[in-house]
């Protein structure tokens, strides 16, 4: 990054464009990341500058999944510390939709008022991004098989990671859980590397891992071993105890699962990275009681005004290890189920390498992608009540029915039909819930 | 209670796409049928195929090629001997490349194939992706496309699902194609994965099976519920007919 950089002057007129744009398009109700493309159009230093103006660094979080619940969890542990974080929406972890949520908390010259920026990057886009911004921690949370038709090879998206965790400067974080990632050649590295994981006895209990990859160019297929700096060493429900450089930190978790409980060991380790002499474990665990379940990431809705009316819990699924890991995260099979998929995920053929057996049944599936669902859950021998593609009319469905032995009933969404669900329901859109 | 043995090739790293969700397809309609499915594999390493009245193939990702044609070419002889006493063969993707001629790498480098299908298959950067209908003797063939790749059938490969909507991988004449067939050997690109979505030709595989385990398959009958959600997929697929951005995925 230049000396020279910094805000100022000079890009008010490319900032003032691009909040005028999001002014706009946010009139209409449409959020895009057309901002950001004009204003890194008019200015190509933007973005760098927008970025190097954190005086506590700039944090990447990388993986096939949980990038969302983790950045989450670091941003709170940090700024339980006092730390000033601008962090970034999920739906905005390429180049343009990062600049444009840039844009819209910065002063006309481009200042945004916090000292570390902690994001979610798409692994698409993570090593050019790492290239020109020299992030200060880079967080790779895991590789599984996710996206083909996106992202091609896992392998691919595996070196996309490790590319990117060369260009880290103070910390590089990853799980030694992982077939790639804890093939990581710590030699080769700038900064030094933390390895996070699950303690093998907590592992055991769960029937299907961790879901990771395997490594099909390696003889060995598996992760091979290293000592965990962060160790998830106990687990039980939403609560969790994770060692940390040594020292037990207890933590209750947003949401119960062995996945939710390996990103907390690797956002506990970041924020360790992060603050150094700074973290105290004890602000770190109010870091987690502060956090809120990520929008559809466990989040509860209820589907009536009434109080104690029928609710639903939204977990997000996109490939086969996200399913599988919350199916495995259910203690028992849910009174009602429901399962929504719909074209955000061109290509399910994913839906038969998850074990969908621990469900006794499915009361509906909807979304354009419905039947796709159906025939999977006919070919596991789960009986499905209802295909209803139409969402409104599954929400009746699912409203109609009287969960009484559970807390609430289990939703198995993709992205956006938890969009569109949430806004069936009368929810708010992320942007706004940005805080 | 009679039955068909089928042998899926290299599971653990032919296993994209949901290929298991093809064995899956097989053994349901088998068992509704009456038929007991012997379901075995065989991995890098193991020792003699076996006999088998259907072999199944899935694909697999580019670094396993390699690999996986090492082993392969090991039991060539038992495949070929297989192939020729009539065991019908369901080949997917890099599954259906082994078995090929060829295969060129996009490094260039020609990996001889186990020469069983008279095809070669060259890899490219140019990736072809989306939803496809096709036309086929079983019938309407519909699934997900996903490659980047393009097949040449040789002398007695007959075109096996030629595009109606979508984009192939091999071509016949002026007309593309998602698959091929040479005797009882399909070799399809086509994910889904394809047969819990296309029951036609679970039938026509299981009815071939059944020949060469000289049992009978008494299909090809209705089964409910299952059909009818093959059915209701088939409506959305000739929805994304009508829609035009849906036949191909930018990325």
């Amino acid at each position: 990054m230049s000396e020279a950089a910094g805000p100022g002057a000079r890009y008010i007129v490319p900032v003032l464009t691009g909040k005028l744009a999001r002014g706009v398009l946010r009139l209409r109700k449409r959020g895009t990341s057309f901002p950001g493309v004009l204003a890194n159009r008019m200015s190509p230093t933007l973005l760098t500058t927008l970025i190097g103006q954190f005086r506590d660094g700039l944090v990447f979080v990388l993986g096939s999944n949980g990038k969302t619940t983790t950045t989450h969890m670091i941003t709170e542990i940090v700024r339980a510390h006092g730390v000033r974080v601008f962090t970034n929406p999920s739906g905005a972890n390429m180049p343009q939709g990062l600049t444009s949520s840039l844009l819209a908390l910065s002063s006309p010259t481009g200042r945004v008022k916090a000292d570390i920026a902690i994001l979610e990057v798409d692994e698409g886009y993570s090593a050019k991004l790492a290239e020109r911004l020299s992030p200060s921690v880079v967080v790779a949370l895991n590789i599984v098989v996710d996206q083909l038709y996106r992202l091609f090879e896992t392998e691919r998206v595996a070196d996309m990671l490790l590319d990117t965790a060369k260009w880290a400067t103070d910390a590089v974080v990853v799980s030694r859980d992982d077939s790639y990632l804890s093939k990581i050649d710590v030699e080769a590295q700038k900064a030094p590397v933390s390895f996070f994981g699950i303690a093998p006895d907590v592992l055991a209990r769960h029937p299907h891992g961790v879901m990771t990859a395997p490594d099909l160019r390696d003889e060995r297929r598996g992760a091979v071993a290293h000592d965990a700096a962060a160790e998830v060493v106990s687990l039980s429900g939403r609560s969790a105890t994770i060692r940390v450089d040594g020292r037990d930190v207890a933590i209750t978790l947003p949401v119960q699962g062995v996945h939710f409980a390996a990103d907390a060991a690797a956002a506990l380790l970041s924020a360790a990275r992060i603050l150094g002499d700074r973290f105290d474990p004890a602000l770190a665990a109010q870091g987690f009681d502060a956090l809120k379940p990520t929008w559809g990431r466990g989040e509860v809705v209820p589907l009536t005004d009434d109080p104690a009316g029928e609710r639903a819990q939204f977990l997000m699924f996109k490939n086969a290890p996200s399913l599988q890991l919350n199916i495995d995260s259910l203690d028992h099979a849910p009174e009602h189920v429901m399962l929504a998929i719909d074209d955000g995920l061109p290509d399910v053929s994913f839906l038969y390498d998850a074990d969908v057996t621990a469900l006794d049944h499915v009361d509906v599936v909807t979304g354009n992608k419905a039947h796709l669902a159906a025939l999977r859950f006919a070919h596991a021998g789960v009986p499905v009540g209802a295909v209803e593609p139409d969402m409104m009319k599954a929400i009746e469905i699912m409203r109609s029915k009287k969960t009484e032995k559970d807390d609430h009933q289990v939703w198995f969404v993709n992205y956006e039909q938890m969009m569109y669900l949430r806004h069936g329901l009368g929810r708010g859109d992320q942007e706004e819930e940005l805080r | 209670m009679s039955g068909i043995r089928i042998t899926r090739l290299y599971p653990a790293d032919l296993d994209f796409g949901g290929d298991r969700g093809n064995v899956e397809a097989l053994q349901l309609r088998a068992r509704r049928a009456g038929l007991e499915v012997d379901l075995s594999a065989h991995a890098i390493g193991d020792g003699e195929i076996g006999a088998a009245d259907l072999l199944v193939l899935g694909t697999g990702p580019a670094s396993v090629l390699e690999r996986v044609l090492d082993d392969a070419r090991a039991h060539r002889d038992e495949l070929a001997a297989l192939i020729d006493g009539g065991t019908p063969v369901l080949a997917i993707g890099a599954g259906a490349e082994i078995l090929s001629e060829s295969v060129t790498t996009l490094d260039g480098i020609v990996h001889p194939g186990l020469g069983l299908l008279p095809m070669t298959a060259v890899r490219n950067r140019e990736r072809r992706i989306g939803y496809v209908i096709a036309d086929s003797p079983v019938g309407e063939l519909i699934g997900f496309e996903d490659h980047a790749a393009r097949w040449t059938a040789g002398a007695g490969a007959t075109a096996f699902g030629t595009v109606r909507v979508g984009q192939g991988i091999v071509r016949f004449g002026q007309a593309w194609s998602v698959g091929l067939r040479t005797g009882d050997l399909f070799a399809l690109q086509l994910q889904g994965p394809l047969l819990p979505l296309n029951p036609a030709m679970t039938d026509q595989l299981l009815s071939l099976a059944a020949t060469h385990a000289g049992v009978e398959y008494s299909g090809p009958h209705r089964h409910e519920l299952v059909d009818d959600y093959a059915a209701g997929v088939r409506r959305q697929f000739q929805e994304y007919a009508k829609g035009k951005e849906l036949h191909y995925i930018n990325v």
